[in-house]
């Protein structure tokens, strides 16, 4: 039985979702490597 | 017959490749298979590397007393032997593996990121390149253990920052190699291929990329923090100053316990698409093992004292981190029992890869259930820092995950090179492996009870029998993995060409195509049929 298959997305498309997805995975992990650093020194200079 | 070596398929699509050749191919690499394989290359260098260090620890507990190294020495080796076996060999094995076959098990032309992919591997043999400087230094490689505890890791000398700086790179490409995986995955899967069509392997990456993307960062900031506390005067682990050492255990086991399921989670993916190929069988219970790689991951991140229950914690605290290691066991226990319901009444053939699953079903088995012992608190203090310890995670990490990374390249291998490889030298590794990792191992649980402390290059005469027992074990089992690069070697020279499907039993996109297959994996979409007639489940 074969069901309803959507249709594989234009590359435009498919390649703005990639570089949205690896931005916000980049971001997230940036954020939280960067960001733990910092939380860190800061706390330790008060 | 053992497997389908009907004439192969046409070899001619290489000629529209259009890849690089000689070194360029390599340097500038974005072909998912060629960083795939230099990943793999990369694992098995430092395989024998930190292989080579083992060997050592062995030579010198051969006998009580001290034999050939100096204990500073010793310590180096213990430590660069976790850190070249852990991020120099197990990670980047699983990595090259992703890169080989995710793209061709959800058909997709490539991973998400090329250029991306080439910058996390080519990070990796500088950050090695400088962790194993370290021994060259005045002061030789760091002494302090993996876990890198303050105040001893702080004593190091020119070898701590240069250590730091390594794991910071190796964090930063784990991270971005992550990122890549679950792009791939959730942006470029054909269509029709639904999350739950994916095969165990994917999933069990999936999971896996975002642990990593969670757990790296805290290592850097962990490490960062001795860095700043050893150059620019800071206290955080340093008493003195108002600082705690328990703290550095704290926030390291928090990246360390999800660590250990980074190493292990597509061991459990690479064992559900061998079991169910040679037991000829769909795997049992698909969407379970799905939710228990799930609720493994997730309980990961909520167990992370159990390290380290002697340094004095309030008994809620005990009780709640031995609860929720012990909860691991009902995920984990789901797994063993649909793995064997899988193989109960299965047409069994027993290839290389299908040993190797089953060894590690076995013997991964003996390692989670003395990590149980080690989750019941008092019974953890007697363990505690003994060779118990050493047993227990040497058997979930070495016919654990490297089992299983030595059964997904026998299960692949005759895909990626197009030959079958010499099975009966294959099986002959596989025998001396399991033989000997047993004889490595096992007797260190004696040695643990009986109360031999962990990294000491010394100990008491009583324990000598035993030890000379696990260094024979090792030397032997150090020797036969000489044979698994010369099976892949002889196998990449040549062999028997197989087909599409190289093992009868075998469902997947990544064997609907060519073997070896062609420089880009699915330049169109598979279609909706040869996704269910992969999706076996």
């Amino acid at each position: 039985m074969t069901t309803d298959v959507p249709a594989a997305p234009d590359a435009g498309k498919r390649r703005r979702e990639v570089r949205r997805s690896a931005v916000l995975l980049g971001i997230i992990a940036a954020v939280f490597y960067v960001g733990f650093i910092i939380m860190m020194i800061w706390r330790a200079s008060r | 017959m053992a497997y389908n070596d009907q004439a192969a398929t046409a070899h001619d699509h290489d000629a529209h490749d259009h890849k690089p050749h000689g070194w360029r191919r390599w340097v500038y690499a974005t072909n998912h298979k060629d960083i795939g394989t230099m990943y793999l290359v990369f694992a098995g260098i430092s395989f024998f590397i930190g292989g080579s260090m083992a060997m050592l620890i062995r030579l010198e507990l051969f006998k009580p007393g001290m034999q050939f190294l100096d204990p500073q020495f010793f310590n180096s080796m213990t430590t660069m032997h976790a850190l070249e076996m852990i991020f120099g060999a197990v990670m980047p094995a699983w990595t090259g593996l992703a890169n080989w076959m995710i793209p061709m098990q959800v058909g997709a032309p490539d991973m998400a990121l090329p250029r991306l992919n080439n910058f996390s591997f080519w990070i990796l043999p500088f950050a090695f390149t400088l962790l194993l400087a370290t021994l060259f230094v005045p002061g030789g490689a760091p002494a302090g253990g993996w876990t890198m505890y303050p105040p001893l890791m702080l004593q190091g000398g020119a070898s701590f920052p240069m250590t730091i700086f390594a794991i910071h790179m190796m964090g930063i490409s784990s991270i971005l190699g992550a990122i890549n995986v679950v792009v791939t995955i959730m942006n470029l899967r054909a269509p029709g291929m639904t999350l739950l069509r994916m095969p165990l392997f994917v999933w069990t990456w999936l999971i896996t990329a975002y642990l990593l993307i969670a757990v790296m960062p805290v290592l850097a900031g962990a490490v960062t923090m001795l860095l700043t506390d050893h150059f620019f005067g800071t206290t955080f682990f340093t008493a003195a100053g108002g600082g705690d050492p328990v703290m550095f255990q704290h926030i390291f086991w928090f990246f360390g316990h999800p660590e250990v399921y980074i190493l292990i989670l597509p061991a459990f993916g690479v064992v559900s698409e061998i079991i169910p190929t040679f037991s000829r069988k769909p795997l049992f219970g698909y969407d379970a093992m799905v939710y228990a790689t799930a609720s493994i991951a997730f309980l990961s991140f909520i167990v992370w004292a159990h390290h380290m229950f002697t340094v004095g914690m309030p008994l809620a605290g005990q009780l709640f981190f031995m609860l929720s290691t012990m909860l691991i066991a009902i995920p984990t226990g789901v797994k063993v029992f649909n793995w064997t319901a899988t193989m109960y009444k299965g047409s069994l053939s027993f290839e290389p890869p299908m040993l190797f699953a089953l060894s590690f079903l076995f013997l991964f088995t003996i390692g989670g259930l003395s990590g149980l012992m080690l989750a019941i608190v008092p019974a953890d203090y007697q363990y505690q820092d003994t060779y118990f310890v050493v047993a227990h995670f040497h058997y979930v990490l070495v016919p654990g995950a490297i089992f299983a990374i030595m059964g997904a390249v026998y299960y692949w291998l005759p895909k990626w090179t197009g030959n079958m490889y010499d099975q009966k030298l294959a099986k002959w590794h596989f025998w001396l492996s399991t033989i000997f990792v047993n004889v490595l191992f096992f007797p260190q649980h004696f040695l643990g009870l009986a109360g031999m402390p962990r990294r000491i290059p010394d100990y008491a005469v009583q324990f000598t029998d035993w030890n000379q027992v696990s260094s024979i074990g090792g030397f032997a089992f150090g020797l036969s993995q000489f044979l698994f690069p010369y099976i892949i070697w002889k196998c990449v020279r040549g062999g028997v060409r197989i087909g599409n499907r190289a093992w009868e039993g075998a469902h997947g996109l990544e064997w609907e195509l060519p073997s070896p297959p062609p420089f880009h994996s699915w330049t169109e979409p598979p279609s909706d049929a040869i996704i269910q007639r992969g999706a076996a489940h």
